[in-house]
């Protein structure tokens, strides 16, 4: 695990690709907040539903299209780029060393096991924005049980689409097709999230099913891949 | 003497191009084995399929004794950190397996001519220290039977003599070394069975 932090996260263009595309998510949500609060004059409390805007921006039903838009794609690339990192390094720089040292299953849990621990890092990027943001409004979000469930779709859905990615890739061998079918998974699940929103209480009506359902799919993603790997050129 | 590995009519074509048309190969126990053959002939691919990196289209590879995970040191497009040095890539490769210390492997870049102690990182390597260092990442954890996809490139007449030296040692060891090369001297040198891949056919070639 630590040579492939070394190898990925030490590597000059990573770290400026992954600052760049933070500050656009940062710069896009901040005119969004702005945008919302002209002329306001008292703090704001309990506003859950900045958070779920936040984690799911196409359900933002206010005018800033292009700063939805920035923001929902600079997650995207975020995420996409730092898989595709990933993937140079195990299935390109890596693999003879690899695959000629340990057998295909155990390397292909630790590979989709390092996608995760990745996708945890964006989250954990993700939501240190959103507090910045927080804070430099004076927005207080109660610390509720209820809090947890968009926090979990979207770390959820992120998963989901980082094994869409693994998945796609392992089979066709092919980046665009692989990123394109993330995107659409990316976009597909946030349009069924804005379909189940009910927007007067900020909630996803049947939450926990969504839930339960994203873990199927991932469970069966999961093993698709290793099924897939078994027999793949590397 | 037993075989080692056995290639029984693999064929392998990618996107509809035929590569290895109905090989069929036994490499033996303690020998060193060539194969020779054009650029593009099909000999790499021959042995990343014997590697267990590519899989044939149809036919199959048996292992006898020995274990790819377990006895096998392979040269075959290995890639390095290249802001490591070579210390720390080894390093980094032995944590997979964990089979051998930091002194096994300051032996080994010792032997194959390098310095263990050198700062320098590999993307400043010259291409014979990257080839060594190649070498040294094949040879480390003592392996049984050696997959060398062309050992001697970049390397220089006094650095092939020495590994033509250190094949055959290996060699009188016990060690099984599968080996491809564009030159001749090699192959007369070292190999006892030569093998010529052309246009995804093999045939035993007569040295």
């Amino acid at each position: 695990m630590n040579y492939v932090v070394k190898n990925v996260i030490k590597k000059k263009l990573f770290l400026v690709v992954v600052i760049v595309l933070s500050s656009l998510i940062y710069i896009a949500f901040n005119m969004m907040l702005k945008f919302a609060y002209i002329g306001l004059d008292k703090p704001i409390t309990d506003n859950i539903y900045f958070l779920y805007y936040y984690l799911f921006p196409i359900n933002y039903n206010g005018q800033m299209s292009t700063y939805i838009i920035i923001l929902s794609f600079s997650m995207i690339i975020l995420t996409i780029y730092v898989l595709s990192n990933i993937i140079n390094f195990f299935f390109f720089d890596n693999a003879v060393n690899y695959l000629t040292r340990i057998n295909r299953e155990k390397f292909i849990k630790k590979v989709i096991l390092i996608n995760i621990i990745f996708i945890i890092l964006i989250f954990i990027i993700l939501m240190i924005i959103f507090s910045i943001l927080m804070m430099k409004y004076k927005i207080v979000i109660k610390i509720k049980w209820y809090i947890i469930v968009p926090l979990v779709i979207k770390v959820l859905c992120l998963i989901l689409m980082s094994l869409c990615y693994l998945y796609i890739f392992i089979i066709s061998n092919e980046v665009f097709m692989a990123t394109m079918a993330s995107i659409f998974t990316y976009f597909g699940i946030e349009i069924v999230i804005n379909y189940f929103m009910n927007f007067t209480s900020m909630q996803i009506s049947y939450d926990y099913l969504f839930i339960i359902f994203l873990i199927i799919c991932i469970g069966l993603l999961y093993f698709s891949i290793i099924k897939a790997f078994k027999r793949r050129d590397v | 003497m037993d075989f080692i590995v056995e290639v029984v009519g693999v064929n392998k074509e990618f996107k509809g191009k035929q590569i290895l048309q109905n090989i069929n190969l036994k490499i033996l126990e303690g020998e060193i084995t060539g194969l020779v053959g054009t650029n593009g002939s099909g000999k790499t691919v021959l042995l990343k399929i014997i590697a267990g990196l590519y899989f044939p289209t149809s036919g199959k590879v048996n292992y006898n004794k020995y274990t790819v995970f377990n006895d096998y040191g392979i040269l075959i497009d290995n890639g390095f950190n290249n802001n490591e040095t070579g210390f720390q890539n080894l390093k980094e490769i032995a944590l997979l397996k964990n089979v051998i210390k930091d002194e096994n492997i300051f032996r080994i870049l010792d032997y194959v001519h390098l310095n263990p102690s050198d700062k320098t990182k590999f993307k400043n390597y010259s291409t014979g220290m990257k080839q060594k260092l190649r070498i040294a990442q094949a040879l480390m954890e003592n392996p049984k039977v050696l997959i060398l996809d062309e050992p001697f490139n970049g390397l220089d007449e006094e650095s092939v003599n020495y590994f033509r030296n250190v094949f055959k040692e290996l060699k009188s060891k016990g060690v099984t070394i599968i080996i491809t090369s564009h030159y001749k001297e090699d192959i007369a040198m070292l190999c006892d069975r030569v093998y010529e891949i052309n246009d995804g056919k093999i045939r035993e070639y007569e040295k």
